[in-house]
């Protein structure tokens, strides 16, 4: 067997373990460049919510990457990898979650010193991690049998869980409080790339369902859609919190 | 496959680990709560505030059982080092969209951790619930040491994200036309189609980020730089005015050395202190 077939077979594995490894990683080093529990919860709340951010990304970009360029390699390794890298969202959700909401807000208690904004994207974050839970418990074999059909339709309800998160992190994330910063600058290029992908693949899916659509007049007009709801996303949910943070 | 595997495993986590240990340490919006009152904590700027320029905190208090008026309240202000206190003053609360807000600033002195005290006593017994609010924080840059008059960025810093941009652009475009041709196929609709877009796209994306001012940082005198024609960097409070009758609020950032900020959106207060506070 060579390495390439040794590779697709064992790619989740790989995967998961990785992702595991990190989340120790990430712990220990944390812990031992800010002894301060609080400070160390607050770091850690911050890189695991970064982290959470990149593999959901790469979850969602398999789709549109090959749909657009279907000669890009490594096409089987990628998309049978994509299931455990949507369990390792899960898994950095939830470690995410577990020292904000539970470590730093103090649980369910904490929400009623919330208001505005703080509230809304907090409410925004449980659906979120409800949301991947249920994604993550059925990621496995037995589920995608037992739900047939009905289970890439559940699984498509990750596309609104990557908008509440996108919205959750631009009103609370630490690092988009400035949007001039490297991380929301290379956020939202990667954000563009992804959405340009997208609107070719929901440009055809369109101009099936309309036929007096062209498939290109309605990648264009996705596009465009997508584009201002970014440069919204941007200007005023992201930085608008840049002059009034507390409300 | 298992040297394949572990070789992978430590290469990437070395990366990873690596980038992020490279970030610079922020605090977030913390909050803390002491029986019925809370209150979530944000500074300037970035929650990450930086050792000798100023930095402002600001407190949006919630108290569930509704008792809690500022004017009746003996709020204080208190940073401690090393467990010695360098820092004691009354914070200023208003109530602003209905919440109550305690607005003051502070300039670290050095890079360490600090602990920051809101302390609200009541003047009167059982007017609200006494409360301290404890949060650690992590001061762990300082100011850049530049003379004054000098920018620390060349053009070619200062325009880094649109080559990147358009950097990436082009790479993927001669990636694509030399994958094609190498294959020995035309170039099919979809590339070219998505070329364009990416174009238009990180065009239009690098006119909107340059727009905001991403590339305007806070240490950047804005009269040097006409592009930067506002630092973003958040409100950095220096002084606040509470008149009797009404409270008016400005909420932009305007100059580098904060020598004033003024208030524009206009609150009745309907708690008038006793005596006008300047801090």
């Amino acid at each position: 067997m060579n390495i390439m077939n040794k590779l697709l077979k064992y790619i989740r594995y790989i995967i998961i373990i990785f992702s595991v490894v990190l989340a120790i990683v990430i712990k220990i080093l944390v812990q031992r460049s800010l002894p301060l529990e609080s400070l160390s919860d607050i770091r850690l709340g911050e890189i695991y919510a970064l982290v959470t951010l990149i593999y959901l990304y790469l979850t969602l970009l398999v789709s549109p990457l090959y749909f657009n360029f279907p000669q890009t390699p490594f096409r089987a390794l990628y998309v049978k990898a994509r299931r455990s890298l949507g369990v390792s969202v899960f898994l950095f959700a939830a470690l995410h979650s577990y020292y904000e909401f539970f470590k730093l807000l103090g649980g369910l208690s904490g929400l009623q010193f919330l208001s505005g904004k703080y509230l809304f994207a907090t409410i925004l974050g449980i659906i979120d991690i409800t949301v991947l839970a249920l994604l993550a418990s059925t990621s496995f074999n037995y589920a995608v049998k037992k739900l047939g059909k009905k289970w890439k339709m559940l699984h498509r309800m990750v596309y609104l869980a990557g908008i509440f998160i996108i919205i959750h992190a631009l009103i609370l994330g630490t690092h988009f409080i400035n949007l001039s910063n490297a991380i929301p600058t290379i956020f939202f290029i990667a954000l563009i790339v992804l959405m340009v992908l997208e609107a070719f693949r929901f440009g055809k899916y369109i101009s099936g369902h309309f036929p007096k659509l062209s498939e290109q007049t309605a990648s264009y007009l996705t596009a465009t859609i997508f584009l201002a709801a970014i440069i919204y996303l941007y200007l005023y949910v992201g930085s608008g919190i840049a002059g009034h943070h507390i409300h | 496959m298992k040297k394949i595997g572990l070789k992978f495993l430590l290469a990437f986590s070395t990366i990873v680990v690596g980038v992020f240990a490279l970030m610079p340490v922020a605090n977030a919006h913390v909050l803390k709560s002491d029986g019925e009152v809370g209150a979530v904590l944000h500074i300037d700027p970035d929650d990450d505030p930086i050792a000798n320029e100023p930095a402002a905190f600001y407190f949006a208090i919630k108290d569930t059982s509704g008792k809690f008026d500022p004017s009746k309240c003996d709020c204080h202000f208190i940073v401690t080092k090393d467990q010695q206190t360098v820092f004691d003053k009354p914070i200023s609360i208003i109530k602003q969209s209905g919440e109550w807000d305690g607005i003051i600033g502070y300039t670290f002195t050095d890079r360490a951790i600090y602990s920051v005290l809101l302390k609200g006593t009541p003047k009167t017994t059982n007017a609200f619930q006494p409360f301290n609010l404890d949060y650690d924080i992590r001061v762990s840059r300082t100011a850049n040491a530049t003379a004054p008059g000098t920018s620390n960025s060349s053009s070619t810093q200062i325009h880094l994200v649109h080559f990147v941009l358009f950097g990436i652009a082009f790479i993927a475009i001669f990636y694509i036309i030399w994958d094609e041709k190498r294959k020995g196929r035309k170039t099919s609709k979809r590339p070219d189609q998505i070329i364009k877009s990416l174009i238009i796209v990180l065009a239009l994306s690098s006119f909107v980020f340059h727009s905001s001012g991403l590339h305007c940082s806070a240490s950047q005198n804005s009269s040097q730089l006409p592009c930067c024609a506002v630092a973003p960097t958040g409100i950095i409070v220096k002084s606040v005015t509470v008149e009797p009758v009404e409270i008016v609020w400005r909420s932009e950032l305007v100059q580098s050395n904060f020598e004033s900020i003024q208030v524009d959106n206009k609150v009745s207060n309907k708690s008038p202190p006793l005596q006008t506070q300047v801090f």
